[in-house]
């Protein structure tokens, strides 16, 4: 296993445990994490499909409205275009934001408002009236379908990029930390069996050492007995419980 | 019959010249070429066969429609200039009342610049060039509508528009619009006395023409007001008094407040009930002001018919105006691919 790592940690039984503990909190993240990115997946592909019928509904739109604007001009003779641009002094139609929250993603959404009144109520007043009201018509509704395809837009790109990053979380958890975590375990469960079975051999060498030194000695005191310099019962140390009788000492 | 003898002294170049170019203007053929055009391309081709020529020759590709419709001003501003040129009294006088309609429409836009602050250089190549004036060039010492009526507008030719009816103080309020209908109703009955005073034949062409126009704008800006802030008096004061509604038909006008009360107010005036009857509401249907082109159309053809007055002029200026609205409007329906409307142009042959 040296091509990949693990976690270098000294193999005991503690660290055996705090790694079982981080495994699962690393299974437990992982699966939240899927759960997001499902979620913002979801809500990805509906805004989507959104933005397309969108789209297309634009380009129509666009159309009638340029369309008008030529039906404008054609019934005002006359550059009603220049007074209109000349008189201009603030934005009719602002937009507020407002913050949505999916799946703890914000994502802005503008909503329009009228502030003021028309002030080109009177333009056309002579010839045209009637096709530049259809024009302001028009043009309003194109700045009503623009304003949601704005929003559309931006929560689009913000989720791409936050789906991009949590699959890469998920990705890394998944591939990265719980085999290194699962190598570390298992690297520590090793380590301690080897430890374990090192303890037995050890174990057995001194049982073993021991049951050689005893026979030695039990050989040497057969020969001494043998050779009759020990009785065969100095096995036996003096037991003081024993009723024995102790002579006993009289200093007379 | 004194005046037809005399005619020709002064002015007969001129009508000649001004009959040469009405014969100019497109058929109802060359309309239909025009449709059939897939590009702005082929419309510049086709239109290389008319009288226009090549007066698109040397524009860079890509053709736009704006570029289409500047050359077409250009091309009627230069001959009307010419014919102006050419004139003696009084068809000059005469020529000179056509372009302070145009006049009219630069003062307003200068006006609504200086109201918003914004640099009158900027304004001044966006001027319609029949209607300009030799002050023209000196307003930019003016900073309020205030100041640029004392310092520039008294001495122009529209002053006496301006003393009957808005004081100095109303032009900084009013709203532009109705400052530019209150000058165009004073401007219109100006215009109908001049041509009055003149007589004979002039008087009667122009009279009807103008008195035509003068219900007309009573009839639109009627019918534009009612979902406005204007009230009806406000509103009576833009009517223009030298038509033929005048004065019972304004008063009517002044009490209605729909649709349908406009057109009750026709329907007593036998030439109006025509054309209210033609025309609808609805989308497809021919709205009224398709109808009201469509009989200024025919009275300007009808001026052409009787000869040896002034009429000529004012008439082909509105025709040679309204073909290149027809032209502009069949290019855009071509580069918007929009082919549905292509034939709501107003044919004039």
């Amino acid at each position: 296993m040296s091509g990949k790592d693990r976690y270098n940690v000294f193999p005991s039984r503690m660290a055996q445990t705090i790694m079982k503990g981080r495994l699962k909190g690393a299974q437990t993240g992982h699966n939240l994490l899927k759960k997001k990115a499902d979620a913002l997946a979801i809500r990805f592909r509906s805004i989507l499909k959104k933005i397309i019928d969108t789209k297309m509904l634009m380009g129509d739109v666009m159309k009638t409205a340029s369309f008008s604007l030529a039906e404008a001009k054609f019934s005002m003779s006359g550059d009603f275009t220049q007074v209109v641009i000349q008189s201009v002094t603030k934005a009719q139609i602002k937009i507020r934001t407002k913050r949505d929250n999916v799946a703890g993603v914000v994502l802005p959404s503008f909503e329009s408002f009228n502030d003021g009144g028309d002030t080109f109520e009177l333009t056309g007043l002579g010839r045209g009236g009637m096709q530049l009201q259809r024009l302001k018509r028009n043009y309003a509704e194109a700045i009503k379908n623009l304003i949601e395809l704005a929003t559309l837009q931006t929560s689009f790109l913000i989720l791409d990029d936050v789906i991009k990053v949590t699959n890469r979380r998920v990705n890394a958890i998944e591939h990265v930390i719980i085999p290194k975590i699962t190598r570390t375990i298992n690297y520590i469960v090793s380590e301690l069996d080897e430890m374990e079975r090192e303890e037995f051999y050890r174990l057995k060498k001194v049982q073993e050492k021991k049951k050689q030194a005893r026979a030695l000695q039990e050989q040497k005191r057969v020969e001494m007995v043998k050779n009759g310099v020990l009785t065969g019962t100095e096995e036996e140390a003096p037991n003081i419980l024993d009723e024995e009788h102790d002579e006993d000492n009289l200093f007379l | 019959m004194k005046e037809d003898l005399v005619f020709n002294l002064d002015h007969g170049y001129a009508e000649g010249l001004c009959r040469g170019f009405r014969s100019g203007i497109l058929k109802s053929t060359d309309y239909h070429n025009l449709v059939q055009c897939e590009t702005l391309e082929d419309l510049r081709l086709h239109l290389q066969s008319t009288d226009y020529g090549n007066f698109l020759s040397n524009e860079s590709n890509p053709l736009t429609v704006n570029v289409i419709d500047d050359r077409l001003r250009e091309k009627i501003v230069q001959e009307f200039q010419h014919l102006r040129n050419i004139s003696y009294e009084p068809l000059s006088t005469f020529l000179d009342y056509i372009t302070y309609a145009y006049m009219i429409d630069n003062i307003v836009l200068l006006i609504t610049g200086t109201l918003h602050q914004r640099a009158i250089g900027d304004l001044l190549p966006r001027c319609h060039p029949l209607g300009s004036f030799e002050q023209l060039g000196a307003i930019t010492v003016a900073d309020t509508p205030a100041q640029l009526y004392t310092a520039v507008l008294v001495d122009t030719p529209l002053a006496p528009y301006f003393i009957d009816c808005i004081s100095e103080h109303d032009l900084d309020e009013l709203n532009v619009e109705i400052i530019r209908s209150t000058l165009y109703k004073a401007y219109l009955e100006d215009f109908y006395n001049f041509c009055k005073s003149l007589g004979g034949v002039t008087a009667e062409v122009m009279c009807e023409i103008l008195a035509f126009e003068a219900d007309r704008r009573a009839f639109m800006i009627t019918i534009n007001s009612f979902d406005t802030g204007l009230t009806q008096d406000d509103r009576a004061k833009l009517y223009p008094t030298c038509g033929h509604l005048h004065p019972d038909g304004l008063q009517e006008l002044r009490r209605t407040d729909n649709y349908e009360g406009v057109r009750d107010v026709a329907s007593r005036y036998p030439q109006y009930k025509v054309l209210f009857d033609g025309s609808g509401t609805n989308t497809g249907d021919k709205t009224i002001e398709d109808r009201f082109f469509e009989h200024e159309v025919k009275l300007n053809m009808n001026a052409f018919l009787r000869q040896f007055h002034f009429g000529i002029f004012y008439a082909y200026l509105k025709l040679k105006e309204q073909e290149n609205r027809n032209i502009i409007w069949i290019a855009e329906c071509i580069s918007q691919k929009h082919r549905a409307r292509i034939d709501n142009y107003i044919p004039i042959f």
